[in-house]
């Protein structure tokens, strides 16, 4: 498995590494700079990012594998379908974990740089790690659409399930809150609510690779 | 048949349009079984449930006294599978092909896979995608017999290859044949491969088998009527008599 | 071993390989004792299967012109000069027995047939 996890991580290599070079460096260059604005600015945009990162290199690994018919080729092997599952939910999970490392360094570094910095989203340094949570349910059905048809119904549930995200929340805006003052509340929510999501959306994860595998398992490659 | 490599035992499989029926032959230890018929006939069908790439209806396989459901990963570990379709990580070289392969079989021979890629003149360093036709057919075979498997399955081993690479192929197989304790089946609609090489034939018409047999016996049957017949009159007779 | 087999000859191919070595034998460019490859690399060098090439090796062996010692593997047998001598006449006699067969189904007398056969030794034929 350590394997094919490698493989996908090298696949999403490209993603992986501008957005650390590109984004955290702009970071580092504002921070080493005293430069407030820059810094902040860089960690808005690696928030922005993180809720990306896990469901695109879901995507990803499903496009690339399909680019390349290597599922037959994998499932010719001596690799039981469960395992193949496996190997991209793991890797995107870890691409994110990766991803979020780097962004709460930064972030708390930025807080301890600049104290009073804020705009309109504060960074709060589990603010990315909290958007890469709430995407991992995305990851799932992305990978269960692949492994259950291919990467276009991959590719369709992302793009729907991404649109849902941003939309959904807002049904619960409760009456009285301004849009702002609403998602300002989502976007800084408090450690224990994040614990709780985290937990959530991992278990969420984890039932999505539970059924990838069985879908996968009965599946009938071309 | 005590020892037999393969087995199936009256495999059905229904798709729209097509159907296979009670598919039953068996393949001893270290022979070569060719599986012809005409396109269509349902020999990469065959081959898929083999694999466990697709599910039968309804009978058994076992390859190596093991059903191949049930034992699958053990079973693949000791087959050498050549699709008709060779899929790699275009973007990968060769050699990387190799070294993301073998992690899974514990037979693996490195040194027989480089003398194999050598002997195909396979360039590793490229890129698998820039590979010329010929070149991705020999480095899908030296990929499945590096690791010395028990048995090689081949789907349209030679479809699509220029005669010289062709002569090759089949002589690659008749030396890892070796020692006679490995087993080749592929699947051809080329009959002049199996004119030479096979010890035995099993012959697929519109997903029934037709006959399964030793070639000799089937070529001194069909040699009463006609003298020269060869296993394509065999096949052609058999898909006119199926019609 | 020099030898050629064709699939798309009605000759069976074990029966050319049995002609072949068997003709080989005889001529001398075998000799008795050589060794013979195995059944296997017999099959890959000349592109056979192997049951052909173990058939033909099953039928020189019962015809007494090879053996295999297990182990060891599979030589021509040692045969004596009486015997290649026996053996060419049997197989010189065969073909006659063929012609004698031929000339009576076709209702020429055997002393037409001893004609003839003085003809085509004297060199006074032509075959066409």
């Amino acid at each position: 498995m350590t394997n094919l996890i490698w493989k996908d991580l090298y696949v999403n290599r490209s993603m992986i590494f501008i957005a650390i070079g590109l984004f955290g460096g702009l970071f580092v260059f504002g921070a080493l700079t005293g430069s407030e604005e820059i810094a902040a600015y860089s960690l808005g945009i690696m928030n922005t990012f993180s809720p990306m990162m896990v469901p695109f290199c879901a995507l990803n690994s499903a496009a690339n594998e399909e680019k390349n018919r290597t599922l037959a080729l994998l499932r010719s092997m001596p690799i039981s379908p469960r395992t193949i599952v496996a190997s991209k939910f793991i890797s995107s999970l870890l691409a994110g974990i990766l991803w979020s490392v780097i962004n709460m360094v930064a972030a708390s570094w930025g807080t301890r740089l600049f104290p009073g910095a804020g705009g309109e989203f504060p960074p709060s340094s589990l603010t990315g790690l909290y958007m890469m949570a709430l995407t991992l349910p995305i990851a799932a059905v992305t990978l269960i659409a692949f492994f259950k048809w291919n990467s276009s119904a991959a590719r369709t549930a992302i793009m729907a399930l991404w649109v849902a995200l941003y939309v959904i929340p807002t049904a619960f805006r409760p009456a009285g809150m301004s849009m702002t003052e609403f998602y300002l509340k989502i976007m800084s929510p408090t450690p224990s609510m994040i614990s709780v999501v985290l937990v959530a959306c991992l278990g969420v994860y984890v039932v999505g690779m539970l059924v990838a595998q069985a879908v996968f398992a009965r599946r009938e490659l071309a | 048949m005590d020892d037999a490599v393969l087995q199936l035992c009256k495999i059905s499989k229904a798709y729209p349009g097509f159907e296979l029926k009670d598919v039953s032959f068996e393949l001893p230890r270290g022979y070569i079984m060719g599986l012809v018929g005409p396109n269509g006939a349902g020999k990469t069908t065959i081959i898929r449930i083999m694999m466990n790439l697709a599910r039968a209806d309804s009978g058994q396989a076992a390859i190596f006294g093991l059903d191949n459901v049930a034992h699958e990963t053990e079973v693949k570990r000791r087959i050498g599978y050549v699709p008709e379709n060779h899929n790699f990580y275009d973007d990968m070289t060769a050699g990387w092909m190799a070294r993301f392969v073998r992690q899974y079989y514990p037979t693996w021979d490195q040194n027989y896979f480089d003398a194999l890629a050598a002997r195909f003149e396979i360039d590793l360093g490229k890129r698998a995608g820039a590979l010329s036709k010929g070149n991705r057919a020999k480095l899908s075979l030296a990929l499945a017999m590096a690791h010395r498997p028990e048995l090689l399955i081949l789907d349209e081993p030679t479809s699509g290859l220029d005669p010289v690479v062709r002569r090759e192929l089949l002589g690659e197989l008749l030396d890892f044949m070796g020692d006679g304790e490995r087993s080749v089946l592929f699947s051809t609609h080329i009959t002049s491969d199996l004119d030479r090489v096979a010890d035995y034939i099993t012959i697929i018409v519109d997903g029934r088998i037709h006959d399964s047999d030793e070639k000799d016996a089937l070529l001194e049957k069909a040699r009463k009527d006609e003298p020269t017949a060869s296993i394509e009159d065999i096949v052609i007779l058999a898909a006119r008599g199926e019609k | 071993m020099d030898i050629a087999i064709s699939p798309n000859n009605p000759v069976p191919m074990y029966q050319q390989i049995v002609d072949q070595v068997r003709a080989q034998i005889l001529s001398g460019e075998l000799k008795p004792g050589d060794p013979l490859p195995s059944i296997r690399k017999l099959a890959a060098d000349l592109l056979a299967s192997v049951i052909t090439t173990k058939r033909a090796y099953a039928d020189l062996e019962a015809e007494g012109l090879i053996v295999t010692r297990p182990g060891l593997g599979t030589f021509v047998a040692d045969l004596s000069l009486e015997d290649i001598e026996r053996l060419k006449a049997r197989e010189v006699i065969g073909h006659l027995a063929n012609a004698v067969e031929a000339g009576r189904s076709l209702g020429l007398e055997d002393s037409e047939i001893a004609e003839l056969l003085q003809n085509v030794l004297d060199g006074r034929v032509n075959y066409g």
